[in-house]
């Protein structure tokens, strides 16, 4: 930077502390919160979760149906897979998992596998939600 | 520090705390009404501008994303909001671009300058702030003023750094030619 810039550059930074702000009238804060207030101004962070409550619900429903009829089924080691292929023409297999340590009912192994797969299920989307949310929450305000 | 308390309140902002928001409202009122009527020339306008800008900035509080200072995001607004408002007003003052600066500008407005009495000294900042163009204007009052360094002007104006260099070098000598000018018409007065 040359000397004269450099110069003028301090002439200019000299004259500026003349500068006077000018201030808004008193009750600016208090208009500014009226028109936030009155205007129904969207709120600022609207929290759209993943899954809504309805969605919660459906869910939840969904599972308690499904143990439902499980349990109503017949016992026995293929009891809902026969009930489900006899009444819905719906066909499936369960993995094979030694359950009989986790056994408090006499219930069969493929209906403690529901129950176990439904609740680990629900938990591991509520586990994502909260983790989707904070990440968002985080990353919209700092990052 | 400073901008570390700004963060709690856009937090607490975020968080629902819509009262929050008026701890940033009254403290950057001054500067963002200031700014506004320096670009805009008009008390009413300005107010308006002003409360405009605040409450775009309570809407997308949520994009302010903390890479920069608040208050920089808080002026981008202020100078956006300003800008539009003066696009739908008729163009009035003819700009002094590229004027025709003489190497001794700067001794000559310097020695008049100091002679002169604080009062008149604010007259005259006043005509050479005038006689820059709005977004001149905003760089040099957040450059020497609020002494925001180029990088954070540049964010807050849209430019390059280069061209936030050019342009505070063009503001400048602007404001030399008008002090320059008027201040000898008023030695040529005196005598």
């Amino acid at each position: 930077m040359s000397e004269r810039i450099k110069k003028e550059e301090q002439f200019i930074s000299g004259i500026m502390k003349d500068y006077e702000m000018s201030n808004p009238p008193t009750n600016f804060t208090a208009k500014v919160m009226d028109r936030i207030e009155l205007e129904s101004v969207t709120p600022v962070f609207v929290s759209k979760p993943l899954i809504s409550r309805a969605g919660w619900i459906g869910i939840c429903l969904s599972v308690i149906i499904l143990i439902l009829i499980i349990l109503t089924g017949s016992s026995g080691e293929a009891s809902s897979q026969s009930w489900l292929s006899e009444n819905l023409g719906w066909n499936f297999s369960l993995p094979q998992i030694n359950l009989e340590k986790l056994r408090i009912i006499d219930f069969s192994n493929s209906t403690l596998a529901w129950i176990i797969l439904g609740s680990g299920g629900i938990m591991l989307l509520a586990l994502i939600e909260k983790w989707f949310e904070e990440n968002r929450f985080r990353q919209t305000l700092f990052l | 520090m400073v901008e570390q308390q700004d963060n709690i309140y856009i937090t607490k902002v975020l968080e629902g705390d819509r009262n929050a928001f008026a701890y940033l409202v009254d403290k950057y009122k001054t500067m963002v009404y200031s700014l506004a009527l320096r670009l805009v020339k008009d008390r009413e306008e300005a107010e308006e501008i002003s409360q405009d800008a605040f409450i775009k900035a309570y809407q997308s509080l949520s994009s302010f994303k903390g890479k920069a200072k608040f208050s920089s995001w808080l002026y981008r607004i202020v100078y956006n909001t300003a800008i539009s408002k003066l696009r739908q007003q008729p163009a009035g003052r003819v700009s002094l671009d590229e004027p025709n600066i003489p190497d001794t500008l700067y001794l000559e407005s310097k020695e008049n300058y100091d002679t002169l009495s604080a009062d008149e000294r604010k007259k005259y900042l006043e005509k050479a702030l005038d006689s820059l163009d709005s977004d001149e204007k905003m760089l040099v009052i957040l450059y020497y003023y609020e002494e925001q360094d180029l990088d954070e002007i540049a964010s807050i104006a849209g430019l390059t750094k280069t061209n936030t260099k050019v342009k505070l070098f063009r503001a400048r000598k602007k404001m030399l030619t008008v002090l320059q000018s008027y201040l000898k018409e008023e030695t040529y007065n005196l005598l």
